[in-house]
Formats: structure tokens, sequence, C-alpha cells
């Protein structure tokens, strides 16, 4: 689908874009200076980061990946934001209140405090690394996608641009935006979900359940297909699970993954911090259920309206939303819900980076490998790493050209979920895990993982896949877990026998 | 010693200007025979996870060791009186809410050293509380040589503080019984997600001639797929909210967190 400049979408999109970075700048000023003492120094509020864990997670995975995956494959992409969402329960019941009892900023943090070798932190870090750019891919994927109808722009030129602006504001100053942004984000990203469905029903003319009756009724539902022609699904297989994943199996184990990949994110559980008290940090959780819990119901809406209205590119899944936005309300909609999207991918790119290389500076060059007390070396170091990582970004996003967002931020769930949630749950829970299990068991199931998407049908294609699943978390999170606990009890014996060797000799 | 009631506050959070401020506030408490009031504020406003770590690393603002402890130590080989105050709360809020309760003489703290946009863009703690405080307010700038001194004994000292390790088992949750009340409701919602799944995946529905799966039945107008994923979505919500409502009621039964 070709895409024609649009002058006034693009200049809403730059104000709205620039509005975000001046109020992540005075919000992150404000943070350190007097100005906060008039807020009477009261932290934040539970609500604010409960709306701010909602503007964190949804990024572009649930607007654009989701709406689009709903609008091509119908409910198997409901199911998607099903598995998102149930992540929370898990994060909120089993991790989140022991994580933070840990009293640790990170899961690398937490792990290095209890284990004290340094190979386990650099495993960890090792894996923040890698999860970080996997999750990286479908910000960019998404962000070129955006970028492709405001500008009429190629797709690659797009990915380039998001990416030198990304590493330029990263490598000059360093990105910290703060709660108050990714508040502001969440906040608007909810209302943008409320006012398109409230626009596609109000469009359609029908209800909530007519709506949905109406696809489960149609005989013939029309998907655009990337070479010109269509697919005709009949209504009740386009809303029952079966379109993209044909393999029971395949769904399972992005099931899987999804669950309990959320509580493998270091990002998300870092939020718990950001509150003065523990029963806030739940508060917040539970308002985060909540929004983002919404929000699924509401994409839903999104997704079928996108296929309802027929705004879809069938070389661009991720387009539905904004499109369908541009069908309801116009020029100036799209651009509102375009930048609004546009803005959290910026957040979440500049983090990620950020993370990536502050692992490589912090825990592998200062911690690991001994370097402190060097800070301009440090410094250097890391800017070095954040404008590689940005470049594979820039390189990683142009490969992954027409792949779903939701589907690569999967991915990206499964391998966080097969290196750090064995590794997590045995810490927390198994009192014999060792350090020797930990690294084992990250290391297996970070290797697993990335390799049995490899040669998964994503990259192989359907014919020649040597595995035959799309998402690796059915095989690689038991093995991690496997591996961990049978590491950890080899290791377990020989551990504390040094241990009471070294009580005798202190 | 004894204290001619001057009373001196450091604020520290372990970076090396803090270091360098807590060298100085115990010359200073030294010369006046002055009491060392310690504060450390646990900022509950820490910018994003990610970005706080990034920004550690990138600023090297901590210096990777306990500041409290550390300026304790010093001051206790120097035979300075202490008195340790932790707060939670914004930092230049509640350091000039310590120097104001407390009704300190000076606030000595260290200034920070970020030069150049980073510096513009974080904002500095050291002009908050010189505009806001009741009191004196040295900042530190020590020089180059001074500097170094300060950095090696603070190591020095870090490697002498073994930390302790941190010893966590399941019974140290702030209330089993509420974790167990959640482990229960993550067991049901874990079994209603797993039927969710198998059902609309594995299994069929009998009256489809294409094999489709459970999900296409028709109910009220709809399909049980859609009933069935917007149960799963509403029974996320109400059992956070039951969960948190249980939680809260228990909190307040044992007199709070």
């Amino acid at each position: 689908m070709a895409y024609e400049f649009k002058p006034v979408a693009f200049g809403l999109f730059v104000l709205i874009t620039a509005i975000t970075l001046v109020i992540s700048i005075y919000a992150a000023r404000r943070v350190r200076t007097a100005g906060h003492y008039y807020v009477a120094g009261g932290g934040v509020k539970w609500f604010v980061n409960g709306i701010a864990f909602a503007g964190d997670y949804l990024s572009a995975a649930s607007f654009l990946g989701i709406a689009g995956l709903i609008a091509f494959s119908g409910y198997d992409g409901f199911m998607y934001a099903i598995g998102f969402l149930a992540g929370w329960i898990i994060a909120l019941f089993l991790i989140a209140e022991p994580l933070r009892k840990i009293g640790k900023y990170t899961f690398g943090d937490a792990l290095a405090a209890k284990f004290k070798d340094r190979r386990v932190r650099l495993m960890a870090s090792i894996s923040a690394i890698v999860v970080s750019v996997f999750y990286l891919i479908p910000q960019m994927v998404g962000a070129g996608s955006i970028i492709q109808p405001l500008l009429g722009l190629e797709y690659e030129l797009g990915v380039l641009i998001v990416g030198l602006v990304v590493v330029l504001i990263v490598a000059a100053a360093g990105m910290v935006s703060t709660t108050w942004v990714q508040f502001i984000k969440g906040f608007l990203l909810l209302f943008a979900a409320l006012g398109l469905t409230i626009g596609v029903l109000y469009v359609a003319g029908m209800g909530p359940i007519e709506f949905i009756g109406h696809f489960v009724n149609n005989p013939s539902i029309t998907v655009p297909t990337a070479d010109g022609g269509q697919k005709i699904y009949a209504g009740e297989a386009f809303m029952s699970p079966g379109i993209k994943y044909k393999d029971p199996w395949d769904f399972a184990s992005l099931a899987l993954g999804l669950i309990l990949g959320t509580a493998a994110l270091p990002h998300i559980l870092i939020r718990y911090y950001t509150v003065p008290k523990p029963s806030d940090a739940r508060k917040s959780t539970v308002v985060a259920i909540i929004a983002i819990g919404t929000f699924y119901a509401l994409v839903l809406f999104l997704g079928l309206g996108a296929n309802y209205f027929q705004t879809l590119d069938p070389t661009n899944q991720n387009l539905s939303a904004p499109l369908l936005a541009e069908h309801i309300g116009g020029e100036v909609f799209f651009a509102v819900i375009s930048s609004i999207a546009f803005a959290t991918i910026l957040g979440t790119v500049s983090g990620l980076i950020m993370a990536a290389s502050g692992a490589i500076a912090h825990d592998i060059y200062t911690e690991f490998m001994g370097k402190r007390g060097d800070d301009r070396k440090t410094l250097r170091v890391s800017k070095i790493t954040a404008i590689a990582v940005g470049f594979l970004a820039i390189i990683l996003g142009i490969v992954m050209k027409g792949q779903n967002v939701a589907f690569l931020v999967g991915l990206a769930f499964a391998i966080a979920a097969s290196a750090n949630i064995p590794a997590l749950i045995c810490m927390l829970f198994w009192k014999r895990t060792t350090s020797q299990g930990v690294i084992a068991g990250i290391l297996v199931g970070l290797v697993l993982s990335i390799g049995l998407i490899f040669v998964s049908p994503t990259f192989m294609g359907t014919e020649e896949a040597l595995f035959s699943l799309y998402n690796p978390g059915i095989i690689s999170i038991p093995v991690g877990f496997a591996v961990t606990i049978g590491v950890s009890l080899l290791t377990s014996k020989s551990n504390s026998r040094d241990e009471k060797e070294s009580n005798v000799k202190g | 010693m004894a204290t001619n009631g001057y009373k001196i506050l450091l604020p520290t959070d372990g970076s090396y200007p803090a270091i360098a401020a807590t060298v100085r506030a115990i010359e200073m408490a030294k010369d006046r025979k002055a009491k060392l009031i310690i504060l450390h504020v646990n900022e509950p406003i820490t910018p994003a996870g990610m970005e706080r770590i990034a920004e550690e690393s990138v600023l090297m603002r901590t210096a990777g060791i306990d500041g409290v402890a550390y300026a304790k130590d010093v001051a206790a080989k120097a035979g300075i009186p202490t008195e340790v105050i932790i707060r939670e709360g914004a930092v230049v809020g509640e350091i000039i809410r310590t120097a104001t309760e407390k009704q300190v003489d000076i606030i000595v703290m260290g200034s920070s050293t970020i030069k150049g946009l980073p510096g513009l863009y974080l904002g500095s703690v050291s002009r908050g509380v010189i505009k806001e405080a009741p009191c004196d307010v040295v900042v530190v700038k020590l020089t180059e040589d001074e500097m170094k001194k300060a950095v090696q004994l603070a190591q020095e000292i870090a490697a002498a503080m073994k930390r302790p390790a941190v010893k966590f088992d399941i019974s140290d949750i702030t209330s089993l019984k509420k974790f167990k009340v959640g482990i229960g409701l993550l067991v049901v919602y874990s079994i209603t997600y797993i039927i969710f799944t198998v059902l609309g995946t594995f299994v069929k529905n009998p009256d489809s001639p294409q094999g489709l799966s459970f999900f296409s039945l028709q109910m009220f107008g709809m399909n049980l797929g859609v009933i069935f994923g917007m149960v799963v979505i509403f029974m996320a919500i109400i059992m956070a909210v039951a969960f948190n409502w249980y939680a809260g009621r228990s909190e307040n039964g044992e007199g709070g967190e």
C-alpha cells in the first residue's frame, strides 16, 4: 500500500511528540529540584503508578500488534491479549511482594545479593541484554510502521530515522523519563482505545453485543493477503481459535510464555519500588490490572472494527488501529493516535537501550570486570554500547519488516520466561538453589529458546522448519526449570561442605 | 566528646559527592564539637527502574557503598556522636524537613559532579536545598586529590564492611496468610486460564463439520469464545480488586505494614 505525506498529520505528530519529550525533561528535573518539595514529598501515588504500569506495558505490542492480529486472524489475537493479562496475575500474587521484600531493584541485583557469585550477575545481565534486544525489535517495527503512512516514507527509512533519533537522545543525555510521563502515556492510550471503540460502534450503528454477533453470524469475513488477493473465512471460524495457530500445541506454548513472561520482565517489576509502601505497590498492580484488562476488552472491538471497515494493510498488520482511526475520525484523529503510539514507543525504546547499555556498563564492565572508579571510561562504554545496541535494533527492525508486533513481543516474552523465571522462582521458593544451578538454568533457557526460534517456521518457513511451533516456550521453559533444579541438586552438596569449611575458618 | 549543642546535618546517598561531604562534615564536627545527624532519604519517586540503573551507570552516582554506614563508621573513629535518620520522600523536601525539625545549625552536602547536558537535565539537589534551607548550607567541593583519597577510603571501608547476605525465605513475607490467599487465588486463576486455553484449542465443537473449536458454539447472540474470554479478563480484575480489599483489611487489622 502506498502512502502520501500528510502535512497536517505530520505537524500534529511532531507537536505531540515534542510535548511528550518536554514533559519528560520537565518531570525528570522536577523530581530532583526544590519544585518537588511543594508537592509535599509524598512520592508517587499508587493510582499514578498503576496507570504508569499500563503505560509501560501497553506499548507497541498491544495497541498496534494485537489490534492487527485480531483484524487479520480473528479470535487468536484476542487469546494473545488474554495471555498478556494473565501474566499480571502471576506478577501480583507470586513474584512482586517477595521480590520487593528482598529490597533490590532488579532481578540481577536480587540474584547477585543472594548468590555472591560474580558469574551470576554476568549471566543475569547477559539475559537482560538479550531480552532487551528482542523486546526492541517489535518496538522498532512498530515505529517504522507508523512513520510509513505519516510521512509517506519507505518503512526502512522510517526505522532508520526512529533509531537515529533515539540513539541521539540516549547518547547525548540519557533518557530520564519518569513515572509521570508513563502515566500520561498510559492514560492517553486508554482514552484512545475507548474513543476508538465508541467511534467504531457509533459509525457501525451497532451495540457491542450486536457488533460481535455480526461477526459470528457473517458467512464471509474478508482478510486481504500480501499478494493482493484475499482470504474468506466463515464468521464462526474467524471468531474461534485456529486461524493463526493451526496446531493447538502452538497456542499452548504461546500461552505459557505469555503468562510467565510478564513476571520476568525487569522493567515491569521495577515499578514496585516507585511507591512509598508495599501496600501501595499492591494497589498500583490492581490499578494496572484494571486498566490493562479494560484495554484488552476494548482491543477486541478495535481489531474487529479494522476488519469491519476494511482499514487493513496486508503488508503491515500493525497499521490496523491507526488506519481505523483515520477512517473513523479523519487525518487529525489518525495523527493523534499515531503520536500516542509513537511517544510510547520512543519511551520504551530509549528505556530498553538504556537498560542494555546499563547492563553492559554497570554489571559487566564495572562489576564483573572490576573496572570500578574510572567514571569517564564507564560513561564512554555505556554510550558506545547504547549506540551499538541502537544500530543493532535498526538492523533487526529492518530484517523483521512485516512481522506482527504482538507476535514478536510474544517471542521476547518466551525468551524472558525461559531464561529468568526458573531462576527467579527457584531463588524465591526453593532453599537448595545454588549459583551454579541459576547460571546453568539461565544459560540453557536463553540458548534453547533463541535456538528454537531460529529453527522455527518464523525464520525457516513452514516447510523447512526443524521445530514446528512458532513459540518455543513449552519446550524451553520446562527445560530451564529442569536444568536449574538438576544442577542445583548436583552442586548443593559440595557447596554446603564449602560453607561449613569456611565457617570453621571464619 | 561532649557537644555544645551544635548540630550538623549530613544528607548522604553513598555517592562520591556524598562521601566527599562526609569527610568535610566530620572535620567540621570535630572542630565545633558538634553532633552529626546522618540523613538518608529513600526516594520513592525514582525514575522508572531501568532508567534508574542506566542513570546510575552512566553518571556513576553511587560509590557502591552504604553512605550511612560509611559516615557512622568514620564518625565513630573520630569520636563524634551521631544520630541516623532514614526518611522516605522527595530528597530536597526531606532534607529541609529534617533540618527544620532537628533545628540544625548547618547542612553539609555534596555537590553533584554531573556536568554538561545531563547536569542540566537532572537538576540538582544542592541547588534545591540552598533555595529552601532554614540555615546555612555548605556545599562541599573537594579538590581532585582530596576526592581521590576519599574514594580510596570509601572503597577500603566498603571492602571491610562485609554486606550481610540477603537471607530470604517465604516466612519472611509480611503476612504469610495474605500470601497464601494470593497463592490460592493464583491457582484458581491459573486453572481457569488453563481450561480456557485447552477448551479453545484442543476441544472441538461436536456440531462443527470443519472441526472448529468448542468456542465456536453460540450463546446469547455471541460465541462462547468471546464470552469466555471476557469472563477471563473480568475475573482477573475482580480477583485483583478482591485480593486488594482482603489485604487492605488484614493490614488494618494488624495495624498496618
